[in-house]
């Protein structure tokens, strides 16, 4: 299993520690196991970063061969999982939230952040989401095809008012997406967050050739793409992250 | 395609208000209730300041200087209204106004309701051009100036509409400046919210005719919003025209939406 994390902060940020995408993957490849995540903190909202950084973090709390932090359709265990996220944000938040009065009301406010999660199990990849944070399932061959597209599976779905994970717990709380996929051995998991997620599915309309770009960039082709495709204006100047699991090939 | 520059702090966006401070804003602004305009007016821009800030102040790196922000009093006297620290100055960014409110308690406030002397409208829409050419000069890539001017009467000293004509034709590489106009009223009847022609205006009002041929239409993202809530037209103004609380409340909600940062709109 082969795996590859691509960051490219939008262009007014002032260091790369600001932006408000994180993401990850584990890997056992022994049991063919793995874990991928990718969450993408609202820019309006009160440290997203760091409720992105946690929404990853948790994800990967537990040991690989212990079950997943939550499982699949069972909300008791998402909103478990959703409650200790938020509880952890409020706990980090307060300590670091200054005393303005514009830095109190955003921290009463509370954060949000969109994510997209997958668990490989064998030949089979839970996925998971809420807002518009993608997961694409890519088949390598003569010419690479998306199997799937999830939870967006077009570039017109995307909109400036996803529904978002939110930290308040006095709001109802956004029930995630769920579906799964069937592996082939080599099929490659890919988490995107927005803006290169609406960029991929808009190129490939025209040239399909974008999902072996998925597939085979590098650390410097991602960053020449982000740059080329922001200086156009065919991808949006946010926040971008990829991450990249290539499935075991000796089942 | 105009309208369409993203603001960030590479190219801040320009909001300025114009704000009748005239005698007849201290009177009611509903028939029977004990506001007077002049408090309604600045409890809507005070909140929407409120929102302004907080949405710039997000994520993980303090508040971002996305916008530069006026308020322009007429009435006594044209010019600035903020106080304070800022006293005196035409147009600030959105950190200085964050961090100087002339109180935070019990909410932030900036505009303080004023009632006093007549309806020097052109000399604000004056002064505004003088403002905004300046700012759309050193701001050429950025969304452009919005202009909204607020009054519950004419101008008492001259025609505005060559000045509003002049204020409208400034413009940056994203498009035209935004002059949008709204009247409030304690007159009975339902506001006009974001009319597209003349005929849905009162009958024979020749000052609703001017404020709206004063008033640029609005752009896609604000017209989809206007189009959604208040069923407005294809060639939508930003005009309200006989605007309760209410009616000035959703009308500054819309008339200031611009596309901000990373995805949002404040």
């Amino acid at each position: 299993m082969d795996t590859a994390l691509f960051i490219a902060p939008k262009t007014d940020r002032t260091s790369l520690l600001s932006a408000e995408d994180r993401g990850g993957v584990c890997v056992d490849p022994k049991r063919g196991r793995a874990r991928l995540v990718v969450a993408d903190g609202a820019g309006t909202s009160h440290r997203s970063g760091l409720l992105a950084e946690l929404i990853v973090a948790s994800f990967f709390a537990e040991p690989i061969d212990a079950p997943p932090p939550v499982s699949a359709g069972d909300n008791a265990s998402y909103y478990r999982w959703h409650r200790r996220i938020s509880e952890q944000w409020t706990e980090l938040a307060q300590v670091e939230t200054g005393t303005e009065w514009y830095q109190q009301q955003n921290l009463g406010r509370g954060s949000a952040a969109a994510f997209a999660a997958a668990i490989v199990e064998a030949d089979r990849c839970w996925c998971l989401a809420v807002g518009d944070c993608c997961l694409f399932q890519v088949r390598p061959g003569a010419n690479h095809a998306c199997v799937a597209s999830f939870p967006m599976s077009s570039w017109a779905a995307f909109n400036t008012t996803p529904e978002l994970f939110q930290t308040d717990l006095d709001r109802p709380v956004i029930w995630p997406r769920w579906t799964h996929l069937d592996l082939e051995p080599g099929d490659v998991i890919v988490g995107a967050s927005d803006g290169i997620a609406e960029w991929v599915l808009a190129a490939a309309v025209q040239n399909p050739e974008v999902w072996r770009l998925l597939v085979e960039m590098s650390a410097a082709d991602f960053q020449d793409v982000v740059a080329k495709e922001r200086e156009a204006g065919t991808m949006v100047d946010d926040d971008t992250i990829v991450v990249r699991l290539v499935t075991g090939t000796g089942r | 395609m105009a309208y369409a520059r993203r603001i960030d702090r590479a190219n801040p966006g320009c909001i300025l208000f114009l704000v009748d401070q005239s005698g007849s804003m201290g009177f009611e602004m509903v028939h029977g209730s004990a506001t007077p305009k002049s408090v309604a007016v600045a409890d809507q821009i005070n909140q929407l300041l409120t929102e302004f800030v907080l949405a710039c102040t997000g994520g993980d790196e303090g508040i971002r200087y996305y916008f530069d922000i006026g308020l322009i009093g007429y009435g006594e006297r044209v010019g600035s209204a903020l106080e304070g620290a800022l006293a005196n100055r035409d147009l600030v960014s959105i950190v200085e106004l964050a961090d100087n409110p002339i109180t935070t308690t019990p909410t932030p406030l900036w505009l303080r309701p004023v009632g006093s002397g007549g309806t020097p409208m052109r000399g604000a829409i004056d002064l505004a051009g003088q403002l905004m050419a300046d700012w759309a000069n050193r701001h050429p890539d950025s969304f452009p100036p919005i202009v909204i001017n607020i009054s519950d009467g004419a101008a008492n000293d001259g025609d505005p509409r060559d000045l509003a004509a002049r204020l409208q034709s400034l413009k940056t590489l994203d498009g035209e400046l935004l002059f949008f106009n709204v009247n409030i009223s304690a007159r009975p009847g339902s506001p006009l919210l974001f009319p597209s022609s003349y005929e849905q205006l009162p009958i024979n009002d020749d000052y609703a005719a001017m404020l709206f041929e004063m008033s640029s239409r609005l752009t896609p993202d604000q017209l989809k919003e206007a189009s959604r809530l208040h069923g407005a037209g294809a060639d939508a103004r930003g005009f309200a025209f006989n605007s309760d609380i209410v009616a000035l409340r959703q009308f500054l909600r819309i008339g200031t939406m611009v596309t901000q940062g990373d995805e949002h709109t404040v």
